[in-house]
């Protein structure tokens, strides 16, 4: 008995060290100052719908859009409300390619908000409503998962991970219980979790893009000196793309028509 | 069952504990393509990340001495000997806007929600030298200006060596002056783009600006120019320095030996970079007068006109009327916008639309707006004229442009209410017999912005982040490796315990009762669960020592026990012997009821 009361303490104190383990800490701002930003970008694009010169508008606009931007990527505030945020302000300033390439974040984490709906349409309008990029068959088949609430999904996958391993250890401590139950708890907790899993790999395997130049010239090739234009015309800012391969400063992308060409990276946002 | 436990709690745990390893192996840092650079060249700037993909690049602003524009990252992933390396590198030029010894500071970048920092880095910035093969030079038409007045400037770039790729760098005249690409500039018809024989476009101070290739004389000899066109706009009174700009040129100063594995097209030039600096100019900048100043004056300066008209001219009370504003003017027009009709006398006699004013064709020097008004009585005979208020520089007074009236001829008719728009449920205005319109979807557009903080709430879950954080870790981990635990410690110390032999006796006594296919099987089967139980040998234990034994620790049940074994005996030396399924259940009744009894007793 007291071998195990050993066993299981060490084990307690594993998981404790685990748990409390000091994580790399994020070089993150106060809260004071994400607020303070946030506050300023706001009253820039405020500023920016009322000042009747375009040019200073364009200028506020932006200034809104770079404050926005640093607490999505400096600060990792990964919210569609914010980037619905920035591609307003993007859309307003006549950028519609940054436009498209931030609703389509905010897609991706809330494909159900209207104002992210209704800003993608409106950036692809302004963009000249190019074809957006066909789904494939893994896309189309876990198309649904990004509809789930993602916290219930895992909040669920947690609950009968550990439910199921208690049953288990119940078993193992020579008690009765049903000798599935713990095994079947496990696995539907795995078959909650997959479509999340999946969709996050799928997401980080499959890189999609926008173009954001205004004619971003498109090449046969990873070279201008040596392949011909692929296109008569530079493509417009707002194409919807999927990145295929890369070399150099060169990207190869696939159109929305499927036709492939090859594109400077520096004039694609990959979303 | 606990072997099975074990090893699928040994393989989460080693699932569940991969993942935090690779992600101590990211490093960043900074380095620059040259130590030494001229004041208005670009030099390289890249961050370099190694270990993962998923970098994004920092906003690189406010460099004390530079400008820094992104020109984008590759990424490149090699296997070696089965590991895997994962490098991301950021570019960026950067364009030192002043000499000296410059630092490039500290930057952030955030990599899977981590921040790294790059160390500073130190560059010599030099002013450029004049060059007798090139001359650049800066001309404005006039050396006194009204604040706001554009003013046409132009660069000459003189070529006395072939060179490519000039690129334009200089003052973008902060809070002093704007400076801007005129717009006009590429004839219709010409190719575009970069490699344009005659219009190329390149980038000025960020913005695509269209040069024209052309002739001209340095120091008497003919040599190729390149001009670029551009607008000055001083925006505060006083003294104004602009200039000098710089071009950074890459001059052909021979050619590579053709390979026998070159492309035909390939460009073997070899080139030298070189960055010729132009003049500067100075102009004095008057403020505009107050005396005289119209109310509705908002900036304009130069010479502009203002016409008006309307499609429809014969309509009635509350109809719409489409009403277009055209004006002209110098460029650049991005200061023109529609006028206010709520401060032009006459139009509180017609409704605005409430979107407001449309921005229709924009050709140089012309800017159209387009808008609905209704007209809200019969007695109106014309729409008033439009008015604009400017500030002429060429008779240094303020000016009010006005369009001609359009004449109207309206008919009376019923009064626009609301109730005209917008109907109740199912069509019902509420007024018998009078039906409502029904509302249509507008064209669309972006909804308002999120200001609440809610916006600020990191909405995003990853299950692969939260699997890799120490709580995920955790919680995936924890409980097969509690289970693990559970397992072992239970193994060892059941060896020693009555209970964990009793537990053994009994699975193995019933499974021979389960196989068992003879009355002495039967026999073994009682035997070896009293025999394991008890601490006693089952193949020596007989029905008289199994009823010693089972007295002995306290069993009523050591009779009925013998009995038991004594049938399976006598079965076994050919007398006459029950029926076996008779047996076998007897056996598994005595078997379960000694098991609970002894378990009790213990």
């Amino acid at each position: 008995m007291n071998r195990l009361r050993t066993i299981l303490s060490a084990t307690a104190c594993v998981l404790v060290a685990l748990v409390c383990a000091p994580a790399a800490r994020a070089d993150t701002a106060t809260e004071a100052e994400i607020a303070r930003t946030f506050a300023e970008a706001n009253a820039r694009f405020n500023e920016a719908l009322a000042t009747k010169d375009k040019a200073a508008a364009k200028a506020l606009f932006t200034e809104a859009i770079v404050r926005w931007r640093a607490l999505a990527e400096e600060q990792a505030i990964h919210n569609p409300k914010l980037y619905v945020n920035i591609g307003n302000a993007s859309l307003l300033a006549g950028d519609p390619g940054r436009a498209l390439a931030s609703f389509r974040r905010a897609e991706r984490t809330d494909p159900t908000d209207p104002a992210v709906r209704a800003g993608l349409e409106a950036a692809r309008k302004q963009a000249g409503s190019p074809p957006p990029v066909p789904l494939t068959y893994t896309e189309r088949v876990l198309q649904w998962a990004g509809y789930l609430p993602r916290k219930t999904m895992l909040a669920s996958f947690a609950l009968l991970w550990i439910a199921g391993w208690c049953v288990l250890g119940v078993r193992v401590m020579g008690y009765a219980a049903p000798r599935l139950l713990g095994p079947v708890l496990l696995a539907v907790g795995a078959f909650v979790a997959l479509p999340v899993v999946a969709t996050e790999v799928m997401d980080s395997r499959i890189a999609h893009a926008v173009i954001v130049a205004a004619k971003a010239p498109a090449y046969n090739g990873p070279s201008e000196a040596v392949y011909q234009p692929t296109f008569k015309e530079g493509l417009p800012a707002g194409v919807e793309v999927r990145m295929l391969e890369t070399r150099g400063e060169w990207t190869r992308v696939r159109l929305g028509d499927g036709r492939e060409t090859w594109v400077r990276a520096v004039n694609l946002e990959r979303i | 069952m606990n072997r099975l436990t074990s090893l699928i709690a040994i393989v989460a745990a080693l699932v569940a504990l991969a993942s935090p390893v690779r992600a101590q192996q990211i490093s960043v840092r900074a380095a620059v393509s040259s130590q030494r650079v001229v004041v208005g060249d670009t030099v390289t700037y890249q961050i370099i990340v190694e270990g993962t993909q998923g970098a994004n690049p920092p906003e690189l602003n406010g460099f004390d001495g530079f400008t820094a524009a992104y020109n984008g990252a590759s990424q490149n992933i090699q296997v070696i000997n089965g590991r895997m390396s994962q490098t991301v590198v950021m570019q960026w030029s950067l364009t030192p806007t002043r000499k000296g010894r410059l630092t490039i500071p500290s930057v952030t970048v955030t990599v899977n929600n981590q921040s790294y920092k790059t160390d500073p880095i130190t560059v010599s910035s030099v002013d450029p030298v004049e060059s007798p093969d090139f001359k650049f030079r800066l001309e404005l038409p006039k050396q006194t200006a009204y604040v706001g007045e554009p003013l046409k400037a132009r660069l000459v770039l003189y070529l006395g060596k072939e060179a490519r790729a000039p690129q334009f760098s200089g003052p973008d005249g902060g809070k002093a002056f704007d400076i801007a690409p005129a717009t006009e500039g590429r004839p219709a018809g010409s190719r575009g783009g970069n490699n344009d024989p005659v219009h190329p476009e390149i980038n000025f101070l960020g913005t695509r600006a269209v040069g024209t290739l052309g002739q001209g004389e340095l120091d008497g000899a003919p040599v190729a120019t390149f001009t670029l066109d551009l607008i000055v706009t001083p925006r505060k009174a006083g003294h104004l320095d602009l200039g000098p700009y710089n071009a950074g040129l890459q001059v052909v100063v021979g050619r590579r030996s053709s390979d026998l594995m070159d492309s035909p097209f390939i460009d073997r030039s070899v080139t030298q970079r070189t960055v010729v600096p132009s003049n500067a100019v100075s102009l004095e900048v008057k403020p505009l007068p107050e005396e005289g100043k119209p109310a509705g004056f908002n900036g304009l300066i130069g010479e502009y006109t203002v016409a008006s008209g309307a499609t429809t001219k014969d309509v009635n009370v509350g109809d719409p009327i489409p009403f277009t504003v055209k004006i002209t003017g110098p460029e650049p027009m991005n200061s023109v916008s529609a006028p206010d009709l709520s401060t032009i006398p006459g139009f509180e006699n017609f409704k605005p639309a409430p979107e407001g004013w449309q921005n229709g064709t924009a050709r140089p020097g012309e800017r159209t707006f387009t808008t609905t008004i209704r007209p809200r009585s019969d007695k109106l005979k014309e729409i008033p004229p439009v008015e604009l208020s400017f500030f002429d520089t060429s008779r240094g007074e303020y000016r009010t442009a006005r369009s001609y009236a359009v004449p109207l001829k309206v008919a009376p008719t019923k009064e626009v209410t609301s109730a005209d728009a917008i109907g109740g449920r199912n069509g019902a205005t509420g007024v018998p017999g009078k039906e409502a319109r029904p509302l249509h979807a507008g064209p669309g557009g972006v909804f308002a912005n999120y200001e609440s903080d809610e916006a600020l709430v990191n909405t995003r879950v990853s299950a692969l982040d939260l699997a890799g954080s120490p709580l995920g870790t955790a919680a995936l981990a924890g409980p097969p490796v509690l289970c693990l635990a559970l397992s072992i410690a239970r193994g060892r110390t059941s060896v020693s315990t009555a209970a964990g032999r009793r537990r053994r006796a009994l699975a193995h006594a019933r499974r021979l009762l389960r196989r068992a296919d003879a009355h002495n099987t039967v026999g073994e089967a009682v035997a070896v669960y009293v025999g394991g139980a008890l601490s006693g040998e089952p193949a020596a234990i007989t029905s008289t020592d199994a009823r010693s034994l089972l007295t002995e620790a306290g069993s009523a049940l050591g009779e009925r026990t013998e009995r038991l074994l004594a049938s399976c005996e006598y079965a076994r030396f050919g007398h006459a012997a029950p029926n076996l399924a008779q047996l076998k259940a007897e056996a598994g009744a005595v078997i379960a009821e000694l098991h609970g009894e002894l378990g009790k007793l213990s």
